[in-house]
């Protein structure tokens, strides 16, 4: 991937990452999204994707590499495979914690919230809790608070799973108005599909490691893959 | 934070945790208001608190003799072993993750709070624990009110320290070889602790320099906490087992929670799958159901068998006719015990997924009550009629069972 180091929203260069000192779960995973960029991270189970995931997040014990956000705001928005919410908390007090932990001004706040509750139809559910929601107005509520903190990368985990295909393509959409902005976005799937048809870029993951990454051309040079191999063909040859 | 969507002041990260800590008060009240109805304040909190205050006001006139063979100087090592089991505080919730994480200003101090929480409930606990032993202390081991002053203060501090410290560093760890150097941090740190109690405990100056040692100790690990982010995820599993503690505590006396030490392939009480009851109506079934997965159930089972002891000896060290009068009262904890594992249940979700009718669940709680409840009933009876003496152990129980009986069977017709 030929990439401009300014232009990227997020750069990742783990050495080793695990949950112990020493014990490394992935090695050397490199990475780069750059802005407008969709970027679908993809790999078996137990390839080291959370594992990536959760570094990239800070989440990981024993980290040894470089996490630099890139961007205007240099923010990430994470939008995990199962929804965490806050339990206790309305649809508005989500998005009035999210802006306040960001330091926007109440006016500002409540002018932008209430605009994207409109413009997303969500104006009758304000006072709801969302922990009471389905999993795709869930995922729904998490893109409103990134819309509403303008962060520079999305990095979401699964988004497809136990949504229905409507859910799917809202999800979708809602997530393509993000990358048209200028946000860049590291997607971790199963569905190849879905991957192969809207991603920019994939990074193949499988041992704790990158075994191959770049566009869907490049992909299939590294598996030795035919040039009309689909991206479930090129993963099937490298995992 | 209200739910209005009007003018509200925006969150700052002291007002989140005093959010988060009121809502961690809400849940326990809620909690504890579901398990401590009237029936048990009036037959185990009240008589407890009536009986050990009446107790402790005599000990306070004269020490029993039994306290001077109880080791007080062994006091350390509980409150040691308390400082390793009981979590540090952060008030950080899962959904963090989301926007918060990225923000270390405001999950520091969240978990600045959640230092401070814990050192004043501590430093409240340490002082009820040494302001009811003070007796004991002063009067056996010979201590005065300002050596344990400080005792109280230096156990303050190090148990900060201790809880810092393992979050920081000894928390999470996999592996033999980093699990046995964990315990000898964790015996080091109860060095710290024990050591200068044990040596400085009738000098309270030099106490008060082994306080300006441990002091500079909890500041670095406190700031060693506050500047790494690598503990967010031990946080917010302490801080979610710190809020479930109360109902799971209250919970493990109903719930099945632990794997069984041996499994078995057919069970060992009803392996045909006989029936209990000629009556197949669904009452009767579901109370078969329930009876067999109580006997089956092993942990219930056993401590339902342990109350029954404990309490028929807890009767008969009373006067004849008081445990007449106390009988109820166990029948009556032992229907609320019972009614609380129903509850459990029914809400299983197996069960659940069937459309019980209203009757037929009434009919099979009252069924199954009245078979589990009678041999208690019979147990409690005859200890009951031995302390009065000759044919009492007969016509007692007797008696108790038919007025048992029939209040079921009036529970049974008002079910059908």
């Amino acid at each position: 991937m030929d990439r401009t180091r300014h232009n990227n929203v997020l750069t990742v260069n783990l050495r080793e990452a695990g949950y112990e000192q020493g014990k490394a779960v992935i090695r050397n995973v490199q990475l780069q999204v750059q802005s407008g960029e969709l970027i679908g991270l993809i790999g078996p189970n137990g390839a080291g994707k959370s594992t990536t995931i959760k570094s990239i997040l800070g989440l990981m014990p024993y980290l040894q590499g470089e996490i630099e956000l890139g961007g205007a705001n240099r923010r990430y928005a994470y939008v995990p495979e199962q929804p965490v919410l806050y339990e206790h908390f309305t649809l508005w007090e989500h998005l009035r914690l999210a802006a306040s932990a960001y330091g926007i001004r109440e006016e500002q706040f409540e002018e932008r919230a209430l605009e994207l509750l409109e413009r997303f139809r969500l104006s009758g559910e304000r006072h709801h809790y969302p922990v009471k929601f389905s999993k795709g107005m869930q995922q729904k509520l998490m893109l409103i608070i990134g819309f509403l903190l303008e962060p520079d990368v999305y990095i979401v985990d699964e988004p497809f799973v136990g949504l229905d295909p409507r859910a799917t393509g809202d999800f979708l959409e809602l997530l393509e108005a993000e990358r048209v902005r200028g946000a860049g976005v590291l997607m971790c799937t199963h569905v190849l599909d879905t991957a192969e048809r809207i991603c920019q870029g994939f990074i193949l993951i499988n041992d704790g490691t990158v075994v191959a990454q770049g566009g869907l051309d490049e992909v299939r040079v590294q598996a030795g893959s035919s040039s009309d191999a689909s991206l479930f063909e090129c993963f099937r040859r490298l995992t | 934070m209200a739910g209005a969507g009007g003018r509200q002041e925006m969150l700052t990260p002291d007002r989140l945790s005093l959010l988060r800590l009121r809502r961690y008060y809400a849940e326990q009240y809620k909690v504890w208001k579901q398990a401590l109805d009237w029936t048990v304040c009036l037959y185990l909190i009240v008589p407890a608190l009536v009986i050990g205050g009446g107790l402790y006001i005599e000990w306070l006139d004269q020490l029993p003799a039994w306290s001077l063979q109880v080791p007080w100087t062994m006091l350390p090592v509980l409150l040691f072993l308390y400082m390793l089991l009981s979590p540090l505080r952060a008030f950080v919730e899962e959904a963090d993750k989301l926007f918060l994480l990225q923000r270390p200003g405001w999950i520091n101090r969240l978990r600045g709070w959640g230092m401070v929480y814990t050192a004043l409930t501590d430093a409240i606990l340490y002082a009820l624990v040494l302001g009811l032993l003070f007796p004991f202390l002063t009067g056996v081991l010979e201590l005065s009110a300002a050596s344990l002053l400080w005792c109280w203060l230096y156990t303050v501090l190090v148990s900060l320290l201790v809880k810092v410290a393992q979050r920081q560093w000894l928390e999470g760890r996999r592996g033999w070889r980093s699990k046995l150097a964990v315990l000898m941090v964790q015996a080091l740190l109860g060095a710290i602790y024990a050591v200068p109690l044990a040596v400085l405990a009738y000098q309270p100056m030099w106490q008060a320099g082994a306080l300006l040692v441990v002091v500079p100790l909890l500041v670095a690990v406190v700031r060693s906490r506050l500047r790494s982010r690598g503990s967010f995820e031990l946080d917010m599993l302490a801080e979610r087992s710190a809020r479930l503690f109360s109902t799971s505590l209250l919970m493990s006396q109903v719930v099945e929670n632990r794997q069984p030490l041996i499994k078995m392939k057919r069970p060992l009480f009803f392996p045909r799958s006989g029936r209990l009851f000629k009556s197949q109506d669904g009452g009767a079934v579901l109370a078969e159901l329930r009876i067999k997965a109580f006997i089956r159930s092993g942990d219930k089972l056993w401590t339902w068998v342990g109350f029954i002891s404990l309490s028929s000896l807890a009767l008969l060290a009373l006067p004849p006719l008081l445990r007449c009068l106390v009988v109820p009262g166990f029948i009556l904890l032992g229907m609320y015990w019972q009614s609380l594992h129903w509850k459990v249940w029914t809400e299983e979700p197996l069960l659940k997924q069937f459309k019980w009718e209203e009757r037929t669940l009434r009919r099979g709680r009252a069924l199954s009550r009245f078979w589990m409840i009678a041999p208690a009933t019979l147990v409690w009876s005859i200890v009951a009629g031995m302390g009065l003496g000759g044919a009492a152990v007969v016509w007692l129980p007797a008696i108790v069972l038919l007025i048992w009986y029939s209040s079921n069977r009036t529970a049974l017709k008002r079910a059908d």
